[in-house]
């Protein structure tokens, strides 16, 4: 009768699931590359948090060396995310991405 | 247990929060503080989970490192051009429909498989998440992919040092 509340993995999935989709609009809603890629460091954060709660959920912290190797690539991404931002503002003169219509001719 | 219920409640309002704070600010700088907040959060998350060294490890690396060089980044570029968000374009709010659905179909998904909230996990043992559990999983089981990353991040500090450098001085 008691605890009729728990927090489990059905919890801190769907939490990911919400960060995930926040992510996911601010990706589509937004023009600015820097938040562009903060918004991609949400949705890589969501994988990282479902990661860790099928770790918690099977009693394995061998999962956890995968979520360390999911923050190593994120690290990298955006190291290089942002020299192309830097690059790209030095020749456009422009950070948003509605502008860089190179492509479309 | 119940405290760390609640903890995780209050977080994950928090971190949901600063998230769409994140997307809902027009002033990077300010999208940046939000992410920095929203960051910790998900770490404190990831404490209450028991992963005691992944949740330091975020706040060090993502927290520290990574926002600050989002921050720096932003400091280098000036502020020349505003960006307008505009609201109502049929097709935006046709992805915004379509995500929210795509939400709430992973989640309806994800109570139909687990058996919805309360499903039971696995017993978590007193090592769980310790750093010499994690320890013994990254430099045994797993020491090939961690060394194929020390070479990632070799390349990904060539292809900065590359990319940023102005034309004459590569």
């Amino acid at each position: 009768m008691m605890a009729p509340f728990a927090i489990d993995t059905y919890n801190y999935l769907a939490f990911a699931a919400v960060i995930f989709s926040i992510g996911l609009i601010g990706l589509i809603v937004r023009k600015n590359i820097i938040v562009l890629f903060m918004c991609v460091e949400l949705m890589l954060n969501a994988a990282n948090i479902t990661i860790l709660a099928y770790s918690r959920q099977f009693g394995d912290s061998a999962f956890q060396a995968a979520s360390l190797y999911i923050m190593v690539i994120a690290a990298c991404e955006a190291a290089l995310g942002l020299a192309l931002v830097i690059a790209i503002f030095r020749y456009r003169g422009t950070v948003m991405a509605d502008r860089l219509n190179l492509l479309k001719g | 247990m119940i405290i760390k219920d609640v903890l995780f409640l209050i977080f994950a309002v928090i971190s949901a929060v600063t998230a769409a704070l994140v997307v809902a600010l027009k002033n990077p700088v300010s999208s940046a503080m939000s992410m920095i907040a929203c960051l910790f959060s998900i770490a404190m998350v990831y404490f209450i989970m028991g992963a005691h060294f992944v949740g330091t490890v975020q706040i060090l690396v993502y927290a520290g490192a990574i926002m600050v060089l989002f921050l720096f980044v932003i400091m280098l570029l000036e502020k020349r051009d505003v960006e307008e968000i505009e609201k109502a374009s049929p097709a935006r709010i046709i992805n915004l429909v379509l995500i929210t659905a795509m939400l709430i179909s992973v989640i309806a998904a994800l109570a139909v498989s687990l058996g919805g909230p309360g499903a039971q996990a696995a017993g978590i043992t007193e090592t769980f998440g310790t750093i010499r559990e994690v320890g013994m999983a990254v430099f045994t089981k797993y020491i090939f992919a961690f060394e194929l990353l020390s070479v990632l991040i070799l390349v990904a500090m060539a292809g900065v040092v590359t990319l940023s450098a102005k034309d004459g001085e590569r």
